[in-house]
């Protein structure tokens, strides 16, 4: 009997030393991992931000109200667009998920403190100085110092000044570039399978940097006694140079013909067997404003952009629109597409999608030459980048030539009475389906087009159109003391820091 | 003469031997207690079915055969006597009270049995023949209504449905409420439970409270169902054969309107000379719309209308526009067949049973099928001091149901519900050969033919269930047992699903009718999924048991060790455009495969303690504590300990004074208290920081991967429920009458919330533990055995009932709401789930604001509070009749103190369907009771305001139809779960009793009634939405089909 109570005690203690072993099965996570280098994370990163920055739902108010899209007569008006009634939920996405992926990119920052890494972290200030500035350009006063820091325990990130992020992001971008200029030569190189966008190309990386940059500058150049700082920090890195022509920064993952893969702005409107999405094409049409104004300059851009209700005839409506009668679906212009082009707006599954294209950079040089910011000739920036927009949508270099070469006050720079008009209406339009948060912020601190209708509902909640977003309704329910600490925020004249007017 | 002479000596003697084989024994029975007369007392020869019961005086008279040996006296309460008849035949009996017969034990935590006077805390037992009086085939439908504190929630249809089973309501937010079910000792998952045979089931003990089942650990907070299958009885060999058909048969439709057809503003084109297009005569409703699914068109006049349009060949269909009840045409009615077999024998040292099963139902909607096969096998025998048992099962589950439609993924049912009532809904059967049926052809222009839908839509399941264990015992002394039980568990579910190609020939593709038809964003592409899973547990259970007695004092005292592993497996794979029809099959795609694969561990072990003292057979205290380290947790807090302890005194037994009255016959009070916890990770890795591959990646050659966007926490520690609770037990004349009362407490802290955080911090959830849910009850078993006995006629009832109530004490700092899924939310100070809906606005006094000018309502922009989705009020009232071996047994449940989002009526407003949407005859109106605001917060009753848009606009667009407050109505309900009519045959006076022992035949029914308060014209609010894995409920959708009731027959026989 002794015998087998101890046998007993012995497989009980047999059983207490394999303990440890048996009790630590959920210390490895199988399915996924707990830690992923800089290499994996980044192209994540990109892609995030680019689906986020070219899903057309994100940002339809801002192609609605500026007259370049329209809803189709055979959908009811959303009424809290057409009257300006903006809700907390109203595009909170870009928001919530700017955080995520700002997230991702202080993990980058955190596991890259070799200096040969150096590269990878400059990548990740770089995009962090892009999401936070677009965040403060729709929302103003965000969450900044105190954002990313659960390590620290917060989980309620307090809101800071708008001016004091954007300063600080200007900053960011500065050390960013001069950790590109500081690369050691045997620095890790980036492999394109990581870097979607420049194809491991650190110089490219340090011109976009320059180029948000000067984009930040240039937002600020309505503000009064601003010229200075605006002028040093652009100063400090002018060596650097700009995003030139044909060197968009342009994000592809390798997007493929299968659902879920697509570029999201396609995805949006099409389906892998190129059947069309429901509510997509059919609810979307051209907008008034950009139509008259295309057709109205003989913009060779405008076929590229919408395709002809029939034969050569295009025609938009307006955003709520009661008189006259709107068209008919089968009389207003579609989004550009045929199918398998490139050179359309919807374009095709595989089409890059834009953080910041080359035409872009050009007009925002065009207008900080204008300015009296940087050096060089407005008018040859502006030439340039009407060139590229015709090429980035499918016309040759020849086309855009001798589109800038046309006898309209609207279209040619010499032709035009006031050339910062000028170079906002042309960018208004050339950024169509391409850059919404530019457009919306152009038009805020310049009011340029000055003919935009936004909506013609009567019953808008508001004479002039909103000026921002509202905070996010996710940010009401968790964090409303820090929301609340703002003060009252209206979207009509809670104006962000740089509108002046 | 001579013949004649012989025949009737053979009769003489026939007779002869007819009477020598049977004598007349009768007599008295007392009681021992006090002398008095017992009616009602069972009285049968042993080892056969003939007996009697005795009459008002005590007194039996009965015919035994020549060789009957032995007679049994039973009653309920008191002991069982056994008398050698011998040459008596007058034998007078005294029975003596006894509770609960020495037999009679309740099973608790790891096979521990436990003399329910020791118990202090409430438990009941279910035996086998209440369990499958109705001849259920799903053990959960057969526990519905039977124990105060047990709820059963069927929550949707079909053929196979799902129950939730919750004891003492939900403890936790958003963790499990599910109680534990462990099988012949081993633990399995509630989803077990479909795939075993009821009728191997000996009984189920429901140990209610955390109490009794904190010595399981991890997983105990919910109490937990103790199933024990059959063994074999000694005796010889015994083999019974079953049979039980059911029919099901839906029971309550929505309440729908049968007065106005297809309509909705649209036009009807391609119209036939012989069809003239035309609106109502009072020009509210919409014109008549032949292709139209919603049904605001003009009332039905009979006349002869196009139905759909014109065929590519140009012909079409006529039919008279006349309502129909074609939505209940479309159902059909299922049947369930139920063969069994079982084999079973024991002797003094062995015992062994065997069974097979085999159900086949065919659903209320056509095509679904579920079938279940079933084999089991249980032995045991003993070698002196050691003895061995084991148990292997095997079940095989094959499911095929209807899915979702090609175009918008919608249940048959929405679109059946989507078919106006002058489309003779059955005609449309045959999709291949009726050109109106086919997807071309078919009427509707926005939703496909459900017909079309059962026949290529399938959702397929195949699921495989083993369980095993064995237990070895090894007893060297009459006080020391040890004992150790392995089970093994293993399961495989395998999911085919498959959706077929929709092409839609180029006529429909363009659109001939003009509207927007379905065919136009033709062609869907076929689609088809794979899942297959696997999970295997393992569970090890060592005990020593001792048991011995000193003097006045007994000592019952266990220690254990248990150990638990679980492995699952899951391969996902999926194409979303097939390219040869038919086939399916991931490789006969286009595009890339969706693919997901999924590994996962966990293992736990505990030791424990568990001791019982009693005090001269009348006083008992148990403690019992148990460790857990489990590997989900980090090192620094997998280690938690449950503690235990309860107790009983008999006071009947400690004063006998107190019985000596001839009223109050047993008398006992208890109380008891726990702790319990509960690990509350759905992800076994959710302490560790996680990096899933990032959406659509890998895009070819390009992987990535992006941080998860719950913030992982290695602080994690269990759910903590801490419970109270205390009771007593009386029984009134001679135990006839039997009272149980508890009431209890629990409160459960550190939930584990997946709270919403800012997303400023990077992620947009945490997993915290925080939080604190109070629940209170009291749970009262009535029983009366019996109410009434008179000559052979016995009845018997009793009554179950529950009060239950929660608090949401707290949530987080800062936080006093969290939605769970759909109405459901954690409200702080409010009954948990809380149901939350959207309402219009209302004055102070809950009349509805309309608008002055167009008579409606706007939408209040803040949800308001309705009620919680849990009942306060479960009461089950069971009786029975009994006479010469006929049984009629009746088993209603109530439930009520709870609300229930209707949402299926939002569908049926939607398609013009519901029939308050035509109580107006779709002209202006009023709404009831409406005010107008004169000026701010002034409100004047509505008398002027007329809803002018009364049809489709107010049903489809306003903000009546747009908020869910008109749907919500008490969740009340009283259900008739039961009646059985059941016959002995006497099969001994016709048989002779050589071959056949004993034959049952019977009638069964389920739920053949439900009363809901007038103000729920919708569906059972049994049903939810939300399945049975989240804590969600109070809400129905289009999803449910409506209820049914099921009735048949059963043939039971015993050789």
């Amino acid at each position: 009997m002794n015998k087998k109570i101890l046998a007993l005690l012995i497989s009980l203690a047999l059983l207490g030393s394999s303990c440890s072993e048996f009790l630590s099965v959920n210390e490895v996570n199988p399915n996924s991992a707990s830690k992923v280098p800089a290499k994996l994370l980044l192209p994540a990163t990109l892609n995030n931000v680019a689906n986020t920055m070219n899903n057309p739902r994100s940002f339809e108010f801002v192609y609605l109200w500026h007259g370049l899209w329209s809803i189709s007569s055979g959908y009811s008006q959303p009424s809290g667009l057409v009257q300006y009634r903006l809700l907390n939920s109203s595009y909170e996405g870009a928001f919530n998920i700017s955080y995520v992926v700002g997230q991702n990119l202080t993990e980058i920052e955190k596991g890259t403190t070799d200096p040969k890494d150096a590269g990878y972290k400059a990548i990740a200030m770089i995009m962090k100085a892009y999401i936070m500035h677009n965040l403060v350009d729709l929302w103003g006063n965000v969450p900044y110092s105190e954002a990313f820091k659960t390590e620290e325990g917060i989980l309620k990130p307090k809101y800071d000044d708008q001016k004091a992020i954007y300063e600080d992001l200007i900053l960011k971008l500065d050390a960013a570039i001069k950790l590109i200029q500081g690369l050691p030569a045997d620095a890790t190189e980036i492999p394109a399978s990581a870097d979607i966008v420049f194809g491991g190309n650190m110089a490219k990386w340090a011109r976009f940097a320059n180029t948000v940059k000067l984009r930040m500058l240039v937002h600020q150049s309505g503000m009064a006694g601003r010229d200075a700082y605006i002028k040093t920090a652009i100063a400090t890195t002018a060596s650097v140079g700009y995003l030139g022509a044909g060197e968009s920064a342009l994000s592809n993952p390798g997007y493929l013909n299968s659902a879920g893969k697509m570029n999201p702005f396609y995805a949006t409107f099409y389906k892998a067997d190129g059947s069309s999405q429901s509510d997509g094409i059919t609810y979307y049409n051209a907008g008034k404003a950009a139509v008259t104004f295309m057709t109205d300059n003989a913009d060779p851009r405008l076929g590229k952009f919408f395709n002809p209700y029939s034969g050569n005839n295009f025609a938009g409506n307006t955003l709520g629109i009661t008189e006259p009668a709107p068209l008919t679906a089968a009389n207003t212009s579609k989004l550009g597409y045929v199918s398998g082009s490139k050179g359309y707006m919807i374009g095709t599954f595989d089409k890059s999608a834009p953080l910041l294209t080359d035409f872009e950079s050009l007009f925002v040089q065009a207008e900080a030459a204008e300015r009296g910011y940087i050096t060089g000739s407005g008018k040859t920036l502006y030439n340039s980048a009407l060139t590229q927009s015709c090429i980035y949508m499918g016309l040759t270099s020849a086309d855009g030539t001798a589109f800038a070469s046309s006898e309209k006050t609207n279209v040619n720079y010499d032709l035009a009475p006031n050339k910062i008009n000028l170079i906002l209406m042309q960018k208004w339009v050339s950024l169509n389906g391409i850059a919404p948060v530019e457009i919306w912020t152009d038009y805020r601190r310049s009011g340029i087009p000055n003919f935009l209708v936004f909506t013609q509902d009567p019953n808008k909640a508001n004479a002039t159109p909103p000026v921002r977003l509202l905070y996010p309704q996710r940010e009401i329910s968790v964090n409303n003391d820090n929301v609340v600490a703002v003060g009252t925020i209206s979207a009509f004249t809670s104006k962000i820091f740089w509108q002046n007017r | 003469m001579k013949k004649i002479a012989l025949l009737l000596a053979f009769f003489a003697i026939g007779l002869q031997v007819l009477l020598a084989q049977t004598k007349e024994i009768s007599g008295k029975v007392t009681s021992a207690d006090d002398g008095g007369s017992i009616p009602g007392v069972s009285v049968s020869v042993k080892g056969t079915t003939l007996g009697a019961i005795t009459d008002m005086d005590g007194i039996f008279k009965l015919k035994v055969p020549q060789d009957a040996k032995t007679l049994v006296f039973s009653f309920v309460g008191m002991a069982t006597q056994e008398i050698a008849i011998g040459s008596q035949t007058v034998i007078n009996v005294k029975l003596s009270s006894e509770l609960i017969s020495v037999d009679e034990v309740v099973v608790t935590a790891f096979g521990i049995k436990r003399k329910p006077k020791e118990m202090g805390v409430a438990t009941a037992k279910v035996d086998n023949q209440e369990l499958t009086t109705a001849g259920v085939s799903n053990v959960m439908n057969g526990l519905s209504g039977k124990v105060s504190g047990l709820q059963i929630n069927t929550i949707n249809n079909g053929i196979k449905p799902d129950t939730k089973i919750t004891l003492r309501g939900n403890r936790h937010f958003l963790a499990s409420n599910q109680a534990l079910v462990v099988l012949d000792g081993v633990p399995v998952s509630a989803t077990y439970l479909n795939s075993i045979n009821p009728n191997d089931i000996d009984n189920v003990n429901v140990l209610k409270g955390a109490s009794a089942a904190a010595l399981y650990g991890n997983d105990a907070s919910n109490g937990v169902l103790i199933i024990s299958t059959k063994k074999g009885d000694k005796g010889k060999l015994t083999i019974k054969v079953s049979n039980i058909t059911t029919f099901e048969q839906v029971s309550y439709l929505p309440n729908l309107q049968k007065r106005f057809g297809s309509g909705s503003s649209e036009t009807t084109s391609n119209s036939d000379p012989n069809y003239t297009m035309w609106i109502g005569p009072d020009r509210n409703t919409d014109p008549y719309t032949s292709y139209e699914n919603q049904n605001f068109g003009p009332e039905y006049n009979g006349q002869m209308v196009i139905l759909g349009g014109k065929l590519v060949d140009g012909s079409y269909q006529m039919v008279p526009y006349t309502g129909m009840d074609n939505k209940r045409d479309f159902f059909e009615i299922g049947v369930s067949m139920q063969n069994d077999i079982s084999i079973s024998g024991a002797d003094e040292k062995s015992n062994f049973y065997l069974s097979a099963q085999d159900v086949r139902t065919t659903g209320t909607i056509l095509d679904d099928t579920n079938s279940r096969s079933s084999v089991r096998m249980a032995a045991g025998k003993k070698y002196g001091k050691f003895s061995a048992d084991y148990t292997l099962s095997f079940s095989q589950t094959n499911t095929s149901q209807s899915g979702g439609d090609m175009n918008q993924n919608r249940p048959v049912y929405w679109n059946v519900l989507n078919t106006p009532a002058h489309v003779a809904i059955r005609s449309y059967k045959d999709i291949v050969n009726n050109p109106f049926a086919t997807v071309d052809g078919y009427f509707n222009a926005y939703y496909p033919n459900p017909y079309w839908q059962i026949k290529h839509s399938r959702l397929n399941e195949k699921r495989n269930d083993i369980l095993g264990s064995v237990l070895l015992a090894f007893k060297p002394y009459e006080w020391l047992e040890i004992s150790n039980r392995s089970g093994v568990t293993f399961n495989t579910i395998n999911n085919h699903n498959h959706k077929d190609e929709a092409i839609y020939n180029s006529y429909s593709h363009s659109d001939p009718w003009s509207q927007g038809h379905m065919g136009v964003t033709a062609p869907y592409a076929g689609n088809s999924s794979d899942q297959m899973s696997q999970s295997f547990i393992l569970t090890n259970d060592l005990l020593a048991a001792f048991d011995k007695s000193f003097g006045d004092i007994s000592l019952k005292g266990i220690l254990g060790t248990s150990l638990y592993s679980r492995q699952d497996e899951a391969i996902f794979d999926a194409a979303s455009a097939l390219v040869i029809p038919g086939l399916y099959n991931v490789s006969n795609r286009v595009g890339e495969p969706g693919v997901a694969q999924g590994t996962a561990e966990r293992n736990s072990l505990g030791v424990f303690a568990d001791a019982t003292i009693g005090y001269k057979n009348y006083a008992y205290l148990h403690f019992s504590g148990r460790n857990d380290w489990d590997s989900r947790l980090t090192k620094e807090n997998r280690s938690f300990f449950y503690p235990a302890v309860d107790a009983s005194v008999i006071l009947s037994d400690m004063f006998p004074g107190l019985i000596s009255n001839p009223v109050l016959s047993f008398l006992k009070v208890r109380g008891g208290w726990s702790q319990t916890g509960q690990i509350a990770l759905d992800n076994w890795y959710g302490t560790l920081p996680s990096y899933p591959a990032a959406g659509g990646f890998p895009y070819g050659g390009n992987a990535g991967f992006a941080l998860s966007t719950t913030l992982s926490n290695p602080l994690l520690k269990p759910e903590q429920t801490v419970e109270v609770e205390a009771g007593f037990e009386m029984s009134f004349m001679k135990n006839r009458i039997h009272l149980e009362a508890n009431a209890y407490k629990s409160n459960t802290m550190d939930q584990t919330i997946p709270a919403t955080i800012s997303a400023a911090t990077g992620y947009f959830s945490a997993l915290i533990n925080a939080g604190e849910l109070e629940n209170k009850g009291i749970e009262v078993d009535l029983k009366i055995t019996p109410i009434l006995s008179v000559g052979g006629f016995n009845w018997n009832g009793g009554i179950n009932y529950a009060y239950m109530t929660s608090k949401v004490l707290s949530i987080m700092e800062g936080l006093d709401e969290i939605p769970i899924e759909r109405s459901s939310y954690i409200v702080v100070g409010e009954q948990f789930p809380a149901i939350k809906v959207t309402d219009v606005k209302r004055d102070p006094d809950g009349h509805i604001i309309v608008d002055k000018n167009s008579g409606l309502p706007s939408t209040e922009p803040a949800l308001q509070h309705v009620g919680h989705g849990n009942p306060n009020h479960i009461l089950g009232v069971n009786t029975d009749f009994n006479y010469k071996g006929l049984r009629l047994s009746v088993l209603a449940e109530y439930r009520g103190g709870n609300v229930i989002n209707n949402r299926v009526g939002n569908a049926l407003d939607f398609t013009g369907i519901s029939e308050h949407s035509a109580l107006n005859g779709r002209q202006s109106f009023i709404i009831p009771g409406s005010v107008i605001e004169t000026s701010p917060g002034v409100y004047t009753p509505n008398t002027t305001a007329l809803v002018r848009e009364a049809s489709r606009q107010f049903w489809v667009n306003s903000s009546y139809h747009t908020t869910d407050r008109g749907l919500v109505t008490s969740a009340a309900f009283w259900k008739l779960r039961e009646v059985a009519l059941t016959y002995d045959v006497p099969v001994k006076a016709i048989f002779g009793g050589d071959v056949i022992k004993n034959a049952q035949v019977g009638l069964v029914g389920r739920n053949l009634l439900m009363l809901r308060p007038k103000a729920n014209v919708w569906t059972d609010p049994e049903f939810n939405a939300s399945g049975t894995t989240t804590n969600a409920v109070g809400y129905t959708t289009e999803d449910q089909t409506p209820p049914t009731r099921t009735f048949g027959f059963s043939v039971k026989l015993t050789f």
